[in-house]
């Protein structure tokens, strides 16, 4: 079963997919998509020369996207889990990897982006904001949840991350000021 | 009509449902496999594009590191080529209190000639002076401080005279090799000052008395709640003189004139940048482009060298906090420090 396949019955029938579909063949189309997601983002910040050239550098940026994802897929297996929805943790990860593949957007958008016709942060945020829409839309059909649910869910470990961040700059400047004062 | 022949017209309905069944199962999957087939060879042309968007970006940036200054975004200097430093000398000068490193005292501005001449890279230090003078302490450690790292280094020193270099200003300038000021520079006002003022009249008349109980009689020279005795006002007079005696000193040893030739000229007065020339009080007319171009020709680096800011970023941005949300209220600890009375090589014009 190629990338391509998957995807295309995963567009088709996704309910079908994600439930008669091996944790193997999800596996591999997933990893697939981080894999290429992944790689455009990479391209993308190439493009502005955000990131430094070569295969380090985008290993780097791999294993990073790969960890937030398993963390965040973990994260919405417990709540979810918790709250008394039933669903497959794994399964879930590797569905996010091909929600990655939206990335691949960014390579247009960049071009656009290069030409001044469009903001490169906002391209980001665009395509950030597909891919939660992708991710709610898994999410609600992996658990048999609602929308809503599914929603709360996918948002949440992003609000963790955010408030966790804000709180450390907080702190962070405090603490200088003490130090300085 | 159409009701009833519709059951006559499926004799066996049972094939019909699986062809239809069977027909959008074989044609959706392949329509939306040539899309994405379609999205992929379209991904893999944006993805040679890029590529070829990258090789210029790298090259382009390449070519503009080698002669992007650093220095001017970071102040950490990464480069090691020769430079000349430009160290800020604005405001009123005073001392402040050490422990608080955005407040630009005169210590930190000695520290930064300090640092900057001990800089290997750094081959001529350029003061931008912008500055009506200040305290007679403060003024002289700024002095001091040239002069160490003139005799230390042998590095050159050039003065650069914004819209005020007078009093303080001047006598600070003095100590460097060079002097640029513009044509319409307030300059001079060579001369020392003390001022204090007198509420004995105000006290009287509200009825408010200061008792004073000191070891002598010069105790409370200065004191606001009483006049001043003619005693105090000679004493007084005496060490303005002294100080006056050390700006001449200063200016004359720095800009070689003869210290009764500065006297004439130390009147207080202030002159223009283009009348300070006249006087031999500054060297040549120019702004800071012809500032940095003399510092270049005096340490053999050339005209319009690279510039290295020392530029400190916790005190850049304790200093950008400080003065546009008086966060630390700098300026009215400033102005408590500066009311009570004390010898000044200061300009009040402004």
């Amino acid at each position: 079963m190629t990338l391509i396949s998957t995807i295309s019955d995963l567009l088709d029938d996704p309910q079908g997919v994600i439930g008669r579909t091996s944790r193997r063949e999800l596996g591999w189309a997933g990893m697939s998509g981080y894999g290429l997601g992944i790689f455009s983002l990479f391209i993308f910040l190439r493009l502005f020369s955000a990131v430094p050239p070569g295969a380090y550098s985008y290993a780097s940026l791999l294993l990073l996207g790969l960890g937030v994802n398993f963390c965040f897929a973990a994260g919405i297996h417990l709540f979810l889990e918790m709250t008394g929805a039933e669903g497959d943790a794994l399964k879930l990860f590797f569905l996010f990897g091909l929600t990655e593949l939206f990335m691949m957007l960014l390579i247009p958008l960049g071009f656009l982006a290069r030409l001044d016709y469009l903001n490169p942060v906002a391209d980001f945020f665009l395509c950030f904001a597909v891919i939660i829409a992708a991710r709610v839309s898994i999410i609600r059909r992996l658990y048999s949840i609602s929308r809503n649910k599914a929603l709360l869910s996918a948002a949440m470990p992003y609000a963790a991350v955010f408030s966790g961040f804000f709180m450390l700059l907080v702190y962070a400047i405090v603490y200088l000021v003490w130090l300085v004062v | 009509m159409e009701e009833q022949n519709v059951p006559a017209a499926a004799p066996d309905p049972a094939p019909v449902p699986a062809q239809a069944a069977a027909q959008p199962a074989q044609v959706k999957p392949s329509r939306t496999r040539l899309w994405l087939k379609a999205i992929a060879a379209l991904y893999a042309v944006s993805l040679a594009f890029s590529f070829t968007v990258i090789s210029k970006v790298d090259s382009a940036m390449k070519s503009r590191s080698r002669e992007m200054d650093l220095s001017k975004l970071t102040g950490l200097g990464a480069g090691k080529k020769d430079a000349v430093a430009v160290i800020p000398v604005f405001g009123a000068i005073y001392q402040t209190d050490s422990s608080k490193i955005w407040e630009r005292g005169s210590q930190q501005i000695a520290r930064r000639i300090k640092s900057a001449a001990a800089k290997k890279e750094v081959k001529a230090i350029l003061l931008d002076i912008n500055s009506p003078g200040g305290s007679v302490g403060a003024v002289q450690e700024i002095y001091s401080a040239i002069l160490r790292a003139k005799a230390g280094t042998g590095k050159p020193f050039v003065a650069r005279f914004g819209d005020v270099s007078a009093s303080g200003g001047y006598y600070v300038a003095s100590a460097c090799d060079k002097i640029v000021a513009e044509p319409g520079t307030i300059t001079g006002s060579i001369g020392v000052i003390f001022s204090a003022s007198s509420f004995a009249g105000l006290m009287n008349k509200v009825g408010m008395r200061n008792e004073v109980i000191k070891s002598g009689k010069f105790k409370d020279i200065g004191s606001p709640m009483r006049d001043m005795t003619p005693e105090e006002r000679k004493l007084l007079q005496t060490l303005i003189d002294d100080s006056y005696e050390q700006f001449v000193a200063a200016v004359s040893e720095g800009r070689r004139i003869p210290a009764a030739e500065v006297k004439t000229l130390a009147d207080g007065r202030i002159y223009t940048g283009r009348q300070a020339l006249k006087n031999r009080l500054v060297d040549k007319l120019g702004d800071l482009q012809d500032a940095l171009d003399l510092a270049g020709e005096l340490s053999h680096i050339g005209k319009d060298p690279r510039i290295y800011r020392d530029a400190d970023p916790i005190d850049q941005f304790f200093s950008i906090l400080d003065s546009r949300l008086s966060f630390f209220s700098g300026a009215s600890l400033e102005k408590a420090i500066n009311s009570s009375p004390r010898l000044e090589y200061r300009w009040y014009g402004i």
